[in-house]
């Protein structure tokens, strides 16, 4: 019998980043690299998993925005046709590099992104679906998050605006997964007291709190992060581990950042003859990463040798049994301690997990099959299935919190984007204002009430806050918020004048079409 | 709560729009050196961003605004994050209209930031301030009265304490310095008269600051020692999560080890 229980979370999320009226556009690079590296890596290691018989449990967000990017058939298209292009890519540098010490890898890169493609064809494109199945298959556990990944604490001075996120993307996830979800990832974990009333109404049972969220609750937690608590609402919060976490996300202090690991920072989209490359990156002849990289981390400096597979994966089992012993001592110590079995939930974003780590996946997969063959300390569990089998919990306030710099939420309000919520603020009062005058349109009207959501939802996306302080993609984040309000503000504007403008509006639900569906009057109670 | 406080490195605080040029350039410029610099040395660990050094003017009232930054330091989950935003900086997004600066209403709205920092924007109307001024007398200043409403149902004379912020922008924002985690707070935007008779124009919504430590309520039911529920608290990883600077940590830990369990002793 265990002694304890372990919950893995992948948090996917990506803004929406589909600019159909350019021909190319670099940010939908963003979910081209994540699918090649991140969710169809981690859905082969699903793949072997059920075909080899390894029982597994693990939770995972899929955003709103994500799915309806993974789901679009434009980027569908586009994104076979980038894979296409890096195929060509690697064998070019099969061709290049043959009988130098590179060849290996320009294989492995050939021969990965084959079965990229492979996958990607067999699940007839559709990656969410596939998702869907391992769930289907009791597996994996899909929870939903903010429709566009608001941070609700800063949004929590107009509630209808944190009940229009947390309702949308309950009924997106329901037409993805026929059935209702029954975990919701708060963005960036943020919490305010009050969003688990409003998660509640919408019918989630559990969400994940960073660890001072659960620590500093009140009445104090008797089990530290050690088990979950129910809010005054009746909706139980898991809070993080930090031990597990560390040794997982730091690519100082954890594993990502060994010498053995593929290095990040150094892609051939950098790194080869100019005129050679120039067909793979911008058009515009910006060296950008392609994603081919051939050297390990190596060591502190610059100096960079060239990247063995071999000697990575071993390491990377090196690393899941570490990671393992360390919590099959951790379970054993708080089961003796606590006179209850603890459980243990490490979250990290899904996008480390082979795009950050190359050889996350692989880890994850030795992980899981190292838990379920060799020791019986710990379980691999879904949080509903704990709230399933423990659902006597202690019940306590969580305090406002955050997983950002600091705990709270100083990541997305500082100086560099403290401006936003003059706006979005305004425009959600003004959505309400619509929604209540406007109760039941149809036809045109209806249509720019719908859109008005849209574009409000699209400014809303914590992203753009979190880039404008990491300064990565400032001006593009900068022109997302303006331009999301402004839209706003032209469709307030032309629905209270009763004069729409359809051109514009076609155009406008042909490039922002997130939620096909949506209707306006989630705004108005 | 301290009233002596440096200003913001603003002399004034300014509406959103008429402040950023400025600050946008001076951090990206830092930005972008940082960015080379770790570039060069392939590691994306800390990143140093602008200390921001306060021109204080003589006018101005000493007042609460903005914490003493440390070294900007990237969480691991940060640093994840941000690698998947990559752009090059040689491609630009120029935007044809700006957002509009004003909404032509009276409005102040207050948001929490951490347990001791919140965040306030505000708008007043010409006409209402104009208004507000025949009333009050032309010496009378705009300010914003901080309002400490821990446990009570304000009705605008009942708060516990209050401090008052002068401020001159119509259009504005600050940080404040609560210094009170667990209270709840509102603010007024007003007039305040060389005779310290307030008159106000707007009043915002009410927050609550986040707790940053250990409660004191104590559930019967899931009571234990105290001795041991330190020892759950530190096995709960109390003593350094959130951090991932060595030196931070180091700092927070003494901090947390001296006022977490300062009631309980």
């Amino acid at each position: 019998m265990e002694k304890g229980y372990l919950v893995i979370v992948l948090h996917a999320h990506l803004p929406f980043v589909r600019h159909p009226e350019h021909e190319y556009f670099l940010e939908e690079n963003w979910l081209y690299e994540a699918i090649t590296e991140t969710y169809l890596p981690l859905l082969d290691v699903f793949e072997s998993l059920l075909m080899d018989g390894v029982d597994f449990r693990i939770t995972i967000s899929l955003t709103p925005p994500l799915i309806s990017m993974l789901k679009d058939s434009l980027l569908q298209d586009r994104y076979q046709k980038y894979l296409n292009r890096l195929i060509e890519l690697s064998l070019k540098e099969m061709g290049r590099t043959k009988g130098g010490e590179f060849y290996p890898l320009s294989e492995m890169y050939y021969k990965r992104f084959l079965r990229i493609r492979e996958l990607y064809e067999g699940y007839g494109r559709d990656i969410v679906s596939a998702f869907r199945r391992f769930q289907d298959e009791g597996k994996i556990e899909v929870i939903t998050c903010g429709a566009t990944h608001g941070f609700l604490p800063n949004m929590i001075v107009n509630r209808q605006a944190v009940k229009a996120q947390i309702q949308i993307s309950v009924d997106d996830y329901k037409t993805h997964f026929g059935k209702s979800p029954e975990g919701f990832w708060l963005p960036e974990c943020g919490y305010y007291p009050g969003i688990d009333e409003v998660l509640g109404e919408a019918g989630i049972k559990y969400f994940f709190l960073d660890t001072h969220g659960i620590l500093y609750a009140s009445p104090r937690p008797r089990y530290g992060v050690f088990a979950p608590i129910y809010c005054p609402s009746g909706v139980a919060a898991f809070g993080r581990d930090v031990e597990s976490s560390k040794q997982v996300w730091s690519s100082t202090d954890g594993y990502p950042g060994d010498y053995q690991y593929r290095e990040f920072y150094r892609d051939i989209g950098f790194d080869l003859d100019y005129e050679y490359i120039k067909p793979y990156i911008h058009p515009d002849g910006i060296r950008i990463n392609t994603g081919i990289k051939y050297y390990r981390i190596t060591g502190k400096g610059d100096h960079k040798e060239p990247y063995v597979r071999v000697w990575a994966l071993e390491k990377a089992a090196e690393h899941s049994g570490n990671f393992m012993f360390n919590r099959e001592r951790q379970v054993e110590h708080l089961y003796r301690f606590l006179g209850k079995k603890p459980i243990i939930v490490s979250p990290y974003d899904a996008e480390l997990f082979g795009h950050w780590w190359f050889e996350g996946p692989e880890w994850l997969g030795y992980l899981i099959r190292k838990i379920f063959y060799d020791q019986r300390a710990i379980r691999l569990i879904t949080p509903s299935e704990y709230l399933r089998e423990n659902p006597v919990n202690q019940i306590a306030t969580p305090t406002m919190s955050s997983w950002g710099w600091k705990g709270y939420s100083e990541v997305w309000l500082e100086d560099s984007n403290d401006w936003i919520y003059r706006h979005l603020h305004k425009a959600s009062e003004r959505m309400i204002e619509l929604a209540r005058a406007y109760p039941n349109e149809y036809g045109l009207k209806r249509r720019a009430l719908n859109q008005a959501v849209r574009e409000l939802f699209l400014a809303q996306s914590s992203d753009w806050a979190f880039i404008m302080k990491t300064k990565t993609a400032v001006e593009y984040a900068n022109k997302r918020t303006k331009e999301h309000i402004l839209n706003f503000i032209k469709l307030y504007e032309d629905i209270k004048r009763g004069r729409i403008d359809k051109a514009w509006l076609g155009n406008l639900e042909w490039r922002n079409n997130i939620f096909k569906d949506i209707d306006y009057r989630v705004y108005a109670d | 709560m301290k009233k002596e406080k440096r200003p913001k490195k603003t002399v004034k605080p300014k509406s959103a729009k008429a402040v950023k040029p400025k600050v946008k350039k001076k951090v990206k410029k830092v930005a972008k050196k940082s960015e080379k610099e770790i570039k060069k040395i392939k590691k994306k660990v800390v990143k140093k961003v602008t200390k921001k050094v306060a021109k204080p003017e003589v006018k101005l009232p000493l007042i609460p605004v903005f914490p003493l930054t440390p070294k900007r330091i990237f969480t691991p989950e940060e640093e994840v994050e941000e690698s998947k935003y990559f752009e090059p900086e040689e491609i630009r997004y120029p935007l044809e209209k700006e957002l509009p600066s004003e909404y032509g209403e009276n409005k102040i709205v207050i948001m929490a930031r951490d347990p001791n920092w919140a965040f306030v924007y505000w708008e007043v109307t010409p006409e209402t301030l104009e208004a507000a001024r025949t009333k009050a007398g032309q010496e009378a200043n705009l300010t914003l009265r901080v309002y400490d409403i821990t446990g009570i149902d304000f009705n605008g004379k009942n708060a516990l304490s209050s401090f008052n912020i002068g401020v001159y922008e119509r259009i504005g924002n600050w940080y404040i310095e609560l210094g009170r985690p667990d209270h709840t707070f509102c603010v007024d935007l007003g007039l305040l008269t060389p005779q310290e008779s307030f008159i106000t124009v707007a009043r915002s919504n009410m927050i609550t600051t986040p707790r940053d430590k250990v409660s004191e309520i104590i559930d019967e039911r899931f009571m234990i020692m105290e001795e041991e529920f330190r020892k759950v608290f530190a096995l709960s990883g109390g003593y350094g999560f959130g951090l991932s600077s060595p030196e931070l940590r180091e700092i927070i830990k003494k901090r947390f080890s001296a006022e977490i369990f300062s009631l309980k002793k």
